[in-house]
């Protein structure tokens, strides 16, 4: 178990450097989809905390001590705005992108806790095109792609263009079927 | 035919209704005696007896209206099953969709003469089709239409293979072992108090507890010094421990008595149960995966256990007796685990020189978060109870979490061989994961920031049975190597070696 022996197992050579080229970005119209989305959960959620912090709250306002830790959210606020309706998205969309190669898919996620899925195309039960009222307003869609696993009985591709979306599900499906003939 | 243009005409037994009035009462037992609660505790004894008298009467009737209406037939290779007259179901279950039909025996099926049976099919979840009940000429007859029509393309050679042959029995011996390893006392120990919370005897017995202990002279108690004190606590833990045991072992006997492991020509049957007579066919199709586990009491008795996942794995409460794994054997030799393992998985190599560790650094990562874990753990309530004694709690910490870490990290191995993925995790708990790579279903894997500061990766393997959650999902893995295993695995080759032999 020594570190970077080569491995009996190894994947072809090069099929890396050929992938890598071949990851697609998403359309740029997901941003603003995942921009207004974070607005609304924090609003959302400022509307539930400003509904019920008060109460606990009533007591500690009147006592200077507490004014610096006050005046600190207060200040973090903005930040926390900033972060998750502006840089995210933009983040999340550069990671965010899908390979399909001869054996099924590839979909590449995650800003911090990054992830990266695979499914081979023979193991695809069914497939999906959502739209929500946000991704209609841009023009995206999703495409939702389910297994017979278990665990991640269905993955999520956001972010393509509508007619990209039910493209890309009926060529998945159209070579399902042609496998199982 | 049993059934008439599309219609089927069978009936279930004129018994049916006692069974179905039992599972319905067992539905609604939680709202009934929240009824009965919450909504009759002004009312006298009376009201709440016509009420109670009153739900019996509905439930009974909608027991005989199902049962009235209830009808199935098969016809040209289809099971047909219509229920239901206002809403009227229909359900048409191909025969050569049928994987498995369990039935289940208790004593009253027994002296009725009668039998609960499920139709299975690989979709997930709840069996396909349930009959509630049907006599066991009836079932015979059922069963004999399902094999027949499966046997005729095949001829007669399909026949003599059908021969079974035992693969495991458990004598009584094996099941007191089996009770004694198991901990499932502590499980009928709290199912109990649970009933005993429900009908209200608890609180009875509680305040009865209460009045003795009152009268029991608590001088005499104080009279025995600390160390009489401690010996008294010890006792009564060691007698705990033996009344959960003995508990266990009872158990053990009724669930799993008269166990028998046979194997058929495409699976494996099971059957065993003293008062629930089970029988279950796991079609070795549906196999996805098998585990060799191993705790602390397996090793010192020198057995260990086989689990499998079972694609569309139907996995209810009453059959699996609380827990969620499926047996191949509750208890055996791991010799016998070996070549248990060839027959689940035939012509695959079961073993591997070329096994692979965690990435270098795990072990140091382990210590780490173990030791964080650790000391928070024993530093909050070291310093709350001890003072700063308390502080002595780091120092116990770190080493106890470096041993954990060098362990997790020395008992963990996987290995890819041409058909199958091999693991083997844990430390006190040992487990050995089969998994054939034609059953994989989606791979994902995954970096969080400390995993790419230290060039590691996690890698989460899916099948289409997964029920124990960690089972597949190998962390701290050489980031490069985790990559390899993932597109190695995307491209194994889908069909099953023995599929395509066979």
């Amino acid at each position: 178990m020594s570190a970077g022996t080569p491995t009996s197992f190894s994947a072809p050579e090069g099929s890396d450097a050929a992938q890598e080229a071949s990851f697609k970005a998403v359309d740029p119209g997901v941003i603003p989809v995942w921009r207004s989305r974070n607005l609304i959960r924090l609003t959302v959620l400022a509307v539930v905390v400003g509904a019920l912090a008060p109460l606990p709250l009533m007591g500690a306002v009147p006592d200077p001590a507490r004014w610096p830790a006050a005046v600190l959210g207060l200040a973090l606020l903005p930040a926390a705005l900033w972060l998750c309706c502006w840089r995210w998205p933009q983040w999340r969309f550069r990671r965010l992108a899908y390979c399909i190669d001869d054996q099924g898919i590839w979909i590449r996620d995650g800003v911090f806790w990054r992830s990266e899925s695979a499914l081979p195309r023979i193991r695809l039960q069914h497939a999906d095109v959502t739209q929500g009222p946000l991704e209609r307003r841009w023009q995206v869609a999703t495409l939702r792609l389910y297994t017979a696993g278990t665990r991640h009985t269905e993955l999520r591709l956001p972010g393509l263009r509508d007619a990209d979306a039910r493209a890309l599900r009926d060529r998945l499906l159209a070579e399902v079927a042609g496998d199982a003939v | 035919m049993p059934s008439d243009a599309g219609q089927p005409q069978l009936r279930l037994h004129p018994m049916s209704w006692l069974f179905s009035l039992g599972s319905l009462l067992r539905q609604l037992l939680v709202p009934l005696i929240a009824v009965m609660i919450f909504g009759g505790a002004d009312r006298e004894l009376g009201q709440q007896l016509a009420l109670g008298l009153f739900l019996l009467c509905v439930v009974l009737g909608i027991a005989l209206w199902r049962q009235y209406w209830f009808r199935y037939g098969w016809s040209n290779g289809v099971l047909l099953i219509s229920q239901g007259l206002v809403f009227r179901r229909v359900r048409h279950v191909e025969f050569s969709r049928i994987e498995n039909i369990s039935t289940q025996v208790t004593p009253l099926h027994r002296w009725l003469g009668v039998v609960s049976v499920q139709i299975e099919t690989s979709s997930g979840g709840r069996p396909e089709a349930e009959l509630q009940v049907l006599s066991t000429a009836a079932l015979a007859e059922l069963r004999e239409a399902i094999q027949g029509s499966r046997a005729a393309p095949e001829d007669a050679s399909a026949l003599p293979a059908e021969a079974e042959h035992q693969l495991l029995r458990l004598p009584a011996t094996e099941l007191i072992r089996y009770g004694l390893i198991d901990n499932r006392g502590l499980f009928v120990v709290l199912a109990g108090m649970a009933l005993l919370q429900q009908s209200g005897l608890l609180r009875l017995g509680w305040e009865r507890f209460g009045t003795w202990l009152a009268q029991v002279p608590l001088p005499d108690l104080d009279a025995l010094g600390p160390g009489g004190t401690a010996a008294l606590l010890v006792i009564s833990i060691v007698a705990a421990i033996v009344l959960l045991r003995l508990l266990s072992v009872a158990h053990a006997l009724l669930r799993f008595w008269g166990f028998a492991l046979t194997e058929r020509d495409d699976g494996f049957r099971l059957s065993y149960g003293a008062l629930t007579r089970r029988q279950l066919t796991l079609r070795r199709a549906r196999i996805q995966a098998l585990y060799q586990v191993q705790n602390l009491l397996h090793r010192a008795f020198g057995r260990c256990a086989l689990h499998i996942d079972l694609a569309g794995g139907v996995l209810d409460d009453s059959e699996s007796g609380g827990d969620s794994v499926r047996y191949l054997a509750p208890l055996c030799r791991p010799g016998q685990a070996q070549e248990l393992a060839q027959r689940v998985f035939p012509q695959m190599a079961h073993d591997a020189d070329d096994w692979q560790g965690l990435a270098p650094g795990a072990r140091r990562r382990l210590t780490r978060r173990l030791g964080l874990i650790w000391s928070a753990l024993l530093l909050v309530p070291g310093l709350w109870y001890l003072g700063h004694w308390g502080w002595l709690g780091l120092g116990l910490s770190l080493p106890l979490a470096a041993l954990q870490a060098h362990m997790q990290v020395r008992y963990t191995r996987w290995v890819l061989t041409p058909e199958m993925l091999l693991l083997e995790q844990g430390w006190l708990r040992r487990t050995r994961v089969l998994l054939p790579r034609a059953r994989v279903q989606a791979l994902q894997l995954t970096t969080s920031p400390f995993d790419r500061r230290l060039r590691m990766a996690s890698l989460l393997v899916d099948t289409a049975g997964a029920m124990q959650r960690p089972a597949f999902r190998l962390r701290y893995l050489d980031a490069r190597q985790a990559a390899d295993l993932q597109h190695a695995l995307y491209r194994s080759d889908p069909v099953a070696p023995e599929a395509a032999a066979g």
